[in-house]
């Protein structure tokens, strides 16, 4: 569908609705992707797959089942919206690799790939205008309660939402 | 080129195992290679591969459900 056309939408189709994100979040520091892709001409999804470094490439995080989420919300004044995505996810324990990451991620900015659950489609938060902030937290809970926690809030500013559908995820490789 | 000759006593290399035959024998071949990254995450499986150890199964996989950077030699 061309952007800016309107057309009509009748039936809302059969494909998976499915709450949440899936149990895996793509997380890559901005400045690592040399090639960052818009979305392709007349269109809202993003078709090819981001360009990186030979030794960069989205971070794949694992998230609690049922603590991931995006939300997407309204901003700006009457006749001047645009949009404002907020979104977090959990991840258990304090890995040395998780601990590092928050570390490191507190002052960073970040394109994040949210995937839909039943969907081979992701969300994007994050573009060459805005890039993410990510917002980390540690929480050692009670004896009783679910348990040591890391967690992370996400936000960032969107003219559009924007669909990745490239075939592959670049991951980084990791180190031999 | 010419073989060296082996010492006394020393056997031929054992064959690779299946897993290690190279991509020639392979029955799949990865096309549009310049767009993929050496390790990727393919969202119609939900997997990630590290492209250079693509076992034959997993291409075969790969192929079935029409994943675009594969196909059948």
């Amino acid at each position: 569908m061309a952007t800016g056309d309107y057309t009509s939408i009748k039936d809302p189709g059969v494909g998976n609705k499915m709450g949440g994100l899936q149990q895996v979040i793509y997380i890559a520091p901005y400045e690592t992707i040399t090639t960052l892709q818009e979305p392709a001409a007349g269109t809202f999804n993003i078709n090819t797959a981001h360009v990186f470094g030979a030794a960069d490439g989205f971070l794949a995080v694992y998230v609690i089942q049922d603590t991931g989420m995006l939300k997407i919300n309204p901003m700006g004044g009457p006749d001047r919206n645009s949009f404002k995505a907020e979104g977090e996810f959990h991840h258990p324990g304090e890995s040395d690799a998780i601990i590092n990451f928050m570390n490191k991620a507190k002052s960073g900015r970040f394109i994040i790939l949210a995937p839909l659950p039943g969907t081979t489609e992701l969300i994007q938060v994050g573009n060459k205008e805005f890039q993410a902030r990510i917002a980390p937290s540690y929480d050692t809970g009670k004896n009783s309660g679910d348990g040591r926690t890391s967690m992370f809030k996400f936000e960032c500013f969107m003219a559009d939402i924007v669909k990745y559908k490239a075939s592959t995820v670049p991951l980084k490789p990791v180190a031999p | 080129m010419a073989r060296e000759k082996l010492p006394d006593g020393v056997g031929e290399l054992p064959a690779p195992a299946p897993d290690a035959l190279p991509v020639s024998t392979s029955a799949y071949r990865l096309v549009d290679t310049d767009e993929l990254a050496p390790v990727v995450h393919v969202p119609l499986t939900g997997r990630d591969y590290e492209l250079a150890k693509l076992t034959e199964s997993q291409a075969e996989q790969l192929h079935t459900l029409g994943w675009p950077h594969i196909e059948k030699v």
